[in-house]
């Protein structure tokens, strides 16, 4: 082996060594002396692996810490209303069990070869903060148990790590679409399918909206936006400002509508009457809605700072009575009905209005100001003095005058009843008591017997209006968002309603209109709202959540339950969705130790508390 | 590996890859229009991608063990086809594992991750362009290249090998070398290498001259050789062209031999004209040596963040899995 190797000075021509002089240079055990790149290359490797040992040791401790800002193993923040858990993975996560059933567990393909894994366990940690019946599932309740394998956990939807702005009611189309492209595969043949909102049927079906209105509200949009409330052919004169009565109900229309002179004809919008917000009503919180507010609720029944997803109600005395005034009688010291009342409660405010009546006159030594008074006064003459034994002649004779009184004041008020119940022709009436229709049948309907009846010349009580408030039972929709729209463009059938114009082939009775739908169905709606097209038209956001809730119907209408029988409004102010018990502060801030899912672990420290009544829950 | 001059055996690869990677984000693509939004790892194709991915990564880093392993399972793959594979999946893993983190950054774990994987992808990328005109290069300029390692023993041949050439002309044993002015004897420059790797090529060398007639110089022209050996050669082997020497430089260090051969004895013109090929040989490792540094310094990276790639891997998996 000495002759193994070849001189490196062999030649002097180096480019002539061969291969195999060129190998000879090397020793047989060359491959166990590294070169110096190998050598690092060797080092930094066990340098880099180390270096991973604090990540691994941060990373396994993460989920514990308090450590601010640390966000070891979250892909983003958490939604801000989650911004408190941001640290604590075990707050919402299950521990190796999936959160969402959109992870590849359950719906990939791993599922499919048998690996899957229960992502409700973490539906327990949002029930420690997000309790209440009315998380129920509307699915649970409409597809039945036999599909119940398909309801979906809530972070399938509700998909958190999205930064702190997300909206974790805005999900996907297809959370939705998954069940109801095909809604058939649940048996459920009264829903038809969507696949996305769009102008076909296919897409998207129309509305539900019923064919009439049934509410029982005399009224026509048409005439009320005519200035004046006038029509060709109409006998009385434009009505102007100056007609209000009352000075703070003129001076508050002039002030809405911007109107200088008060003779000029009221000229309503829709706005005047259909307002988001109480202070668009005009009044001064000092003042007050007569007879419906007070120091302690200033708005009285309108909604102070709306919601804007639902319109104010229509309030008689803020919308209605500054032309129709209830005064039943004209002399002026005759104060008008207030609103509302039913038939005993008018009954006994009319008498009330006419004993206070003869009482002022009777103290004031004045007669009373109709002939049955005088006669009363007369037979009182006739009358032999009475020997007045105490007690009981004395009695005797208070009985005898009481009667008569009485008897006097259920005249007045028969005459009263007349003038409000006894309408039969309603034009002629209104020429008698104009300006400002006014009294009961000039908008209501009359219950008589088991039926309904549009005029009476009787008391009888008024059927309630039942004016709808929620046209969408199963959507929502914003006005606030759609105030810079044109309101005729999205309910032409209220312009439609005026048929004053005697060319309008579409003549429609003006006197009441109120059985016509003016919702617009969803052809409006795509106009804006649907992908964009070359029309032009679309663009709008069309995804289901825009218009849909999944959590407000969830709770099925049951009569004997009163606060759902009403399940068309049951939203997230609804008390159905109450927690069964509330939190203290302590308990909020165990929560945020331990996280919400050892709420449900926990024993009441305090006897159930509820909630207050469904108003005292509608916060903003 | 060459690719770019042989991209005909690569072909299949080439499309393999492409239609894998096709595939894989046609389905990412359909999973995004079906959800809206960038499917991430938890998703049913993300989680996938990642599958592919960690199993690919596994499969880059087996490359480590392909080549420190010499047991008959690892051998039974070829080498070639095993560079070729790890190339062209380890291209893919980039892509396929930036589809399963939804083309997010997420948390700073998964950040290192995305991090790490571009800059090991990345440096991979780099080292695979080099390695397609490095060895062209090293081929042309470098005719007696030598193993990366063997350099430093190698070197030191040369100047075990250049005093002992020099030692047949020369006493070198004492403070200040004197010049023999006759040969030396055969048994001087015959005795045995105390190395394994001692060589036989210098003693062929000489004994070619061994029969020559001895021939008479003036001292002064043999002690240019020795000078010439001790100030420039002699350093220049060992030290290379960190020296500033002419001997650095192929064109003046022909010039510098030229102008010695004129004045040294003709006996020692084989001599000079050997240490002249061992400087040419000293050149081109320091060639060699600049050349295998860009050749093989992205490992450097490459290496080092594969490793912690692959470590805070399992890692990731772990977490992942547990807050999935």
């Amino acid at each position: 082996m000495a002759n193994n190797t070849v001189s490196t000075a062999q030649t002097s021509n180096v480019g002539t060594l061969t291969a195999k002089q060129r190998a000879k240079r090397i020793g047989l055990d060359y491959y166990r002396h590294r070169s110096i790149i190998d050598r690092w290359k060797v080092v930094l490797s066990w340098v880099a692996a180390g270096l991973t040992f604090p990540f691994v040791v941060v990373a396994l401790l993460a989920g514990t810490t308090d450590h601010a800002g640390q966000r070891p193993v979250s892909r983003a923040d958490v939604a801000t209303v989650h911004s408190i858990w941001e640290n604590k993975c075990g707050a919402c996560h299950v521990p190796f069990s999936p959160i969402s059933d959109e992870s590849a567990w359950n719906a990939g393909w791993l599922s499919k070869v048998g690996f899957h894994a229960n992502s409700h366990a973490s539906d327990a940690k949002c029930n420690g903060c997000h309790q209440g019946d009315g998380l129920a599932g509307h699915h649970e309740i409409a597809i039945g148990a036999e599909n119940k394998h398909r309801i979906e956990s809530c972070a399938a939807c509700h998909q958190d790590h999205n930064g702190r702005d997300a909206e974790l009611t805005r999900m996907h189309d297809m959370h939705c679409t998954n069940c109801h492209a095909n809604i058939g595969d649940f048996n459920l043949h009264r829903v038809a399918n969507v696949t996305k909102f769009g102008p076909a049927k296919e897409e998207h079906p129309e509305f539900k909206l019923p064919k009439d209105d049934l509410g029982k509200l005399k009224f026509n949009h048409g005439t009320h936006m005519r200035a004046g409330m006038s029509y060709k052919g109409m006998s009385r004169d434009p009505f102007t400002y100056a007609d209000i009565r009352d000075e703070n109900d003129r001076s508050r229309y002039l002030m809405m509508t911007g109107v200088k002179d008060a003779t000029a004809a009221v000229q309503l919008d829709c706005s005047a009457c259909h307002q988001m917000d109480s202070a668009d009503t005009g009044f001064k919180i000092e003042d007050g809605i007569p007879g419906k507010t007070s120091p302690a609720s200033p708005s009285g029944p309108l909604q102070a700072r709306g919601s804007t997803e639902l319109m104010q109600p229509i309030v008689f005395e803020v919308h209605c009575r500054a032309c129709h005034r209830l005064n039943f009688d004209a002399r002026p010291e005759i104060p008008e009905i207030p609103h509302g009342l039913n038939v005993d409660d008018t009954k006994a405010f009319l008498f009330g209005v006419f004993a206070s009546r003869q009482k002022v006159n009777l103290a004031d030594g004045k007669p009373v100001d109709d002939k049955a008074a005088a006669e009363l006064e007369a037979k009182a003459k006739d009358q032999p003095p009475q020997r007045v034994f105490p007690g009981r002649q004395l009695r005797a004779l208070e009985q005898a005058q009481e009667s008569e009184i009485h008897d006097l004041l259920a005249k007045q008020v028969a005459n009263a009843e007349d003038v409000l119940f006894a309408r039969k022709d309603l034009d002629k009436a209104m020429k008698l008591i104009y300006p400002g229709k006014r009294l009961c049948g000039e908008c209501h309907h009359f219950k008589d017997g088991a039926g309904t009846v549009a005029f009476t010349d009787k008391p009888l009580p008024v059927v309630p209006p039942n004016v709808k408030m929620v046209w969408y039972p199963s959507a929502r929709f914003n006005h606030a968002t759609h105030r810079s729209m044109n309101c005729k463009d999205c309910h032409p059938a209220a312009a439609k309603t005026d048929t004053a114009d005697e060319k309008d082939e579409n003549k429609i009775d003006i006197r009441d209109t109120s059985h016509m739908v003016m919702i617009p169905q969803k052809e409006v709606c795509v106009r804006c709202h649907a992908a964009e097209s070359s029309a032009g038209t679309g663009g709008a956001r069309h995804d289901c959540a825009e218009c849909h809730r999944f959590h407000v119907r969830e709770i099925p209408e049951d009569d004997k339950n009163p606060f759902t029988s009403q399940g068309l409004l049951q939203s997230e102010g609804a008390r159905a969705r109450d927690p069964k018990r509330t939190l203290s502060i302590d308990e909020l801030l165990t929560a945020h130790r331990d996280g919400p899912a050892g709420l449900n672990a926990k024993p009441a420290a305090k006897p159930a508390e509820k909630a207050g009544p469904p108003q005292a829950k509608a916060a903003p | 590996m060459l690719i770019a001059r042989r991209i005909s055996r690569h072909l299949t690869w080439l499309i393999a890859s492409l239609v894998l990677m096709g595939l894989l984000t046609a389905w990412w693509l359909m999973a995004m229009r079906t959800s809206d939004k960038l499917p991430g790892g938890g998703s049913s194709v993300g989680l996938t991608l990642g599958l592919i991915g960690g199993l690919l990564i596994a499969f880059e880093m087996a490359l480590v063990l392909k080549k420190r392993l010499r047991s008959k399972l690892w051998m039974m793959f070829q080498t070639r086809l095993w560079m070729k594979a790890h190339i062209w999946l380890g291209l893919l893993t980039f892509p396929i594992l930036l589809l399963h983190s939804g083309i997010r950054w997420g948390g700073w774990l998964s950040a290192t991750l995305l991090a790490l994987l571009a800059l090991v992808w990345l440096s991979g990328i780099y080292g695979l362009i080099l390695q397609q005109f490095l060895p062209k290069i090293m081929l042309d300029d470098v005719p007696g290249e030598a193993i990366t390692s063997q350099v430093g023993h190698i070197v030191g041949k040369f100047s075990s090998d250049a005093r002992r050439m020099m030692a047949l002309h020369f006493d070198l044993d004492g403070d200040e070398a004197t010049p023999r002015l006759t040969m030396p004897s055969g048994k001087a420059v015959a005795e045995k290498p105390k190395t394994p790797y001692i060589s036989v090529g210098s003693v062929r060398a000489h004994t070619k001259t061994e029969s020559a007639e001895p021939e008479k110089k003036s001292t002064v022209s043999a002690e240019r050789l020795l000078e010439s050996y001790v100030k420039q050669i002699s350093p220049f082997l060992e030290e290379g062209d960190r020296l500033r020497t002419p001997l650095s430089s192929s064109s003046r260090s022909r010039d510098y031999f030229q102008t010695l051969r004129a004045v040294i004895p003709t006996t020692t013109h084989e001599t000079m004209e050997a240490l002249e090929g061992l400087c040419e040989q000293r050149r081109q490792l320091d060639s060699q040596a600049r050349l295998q540094f860009w050749l093989h310094n992205w490992l450097l990276m490459h290496l080092p963040l594969s490793w912690a790639l692959f470590v805070l891997m399992f890692l990731h998996v772990f977490v992942a899995l547990k807050y999935l």
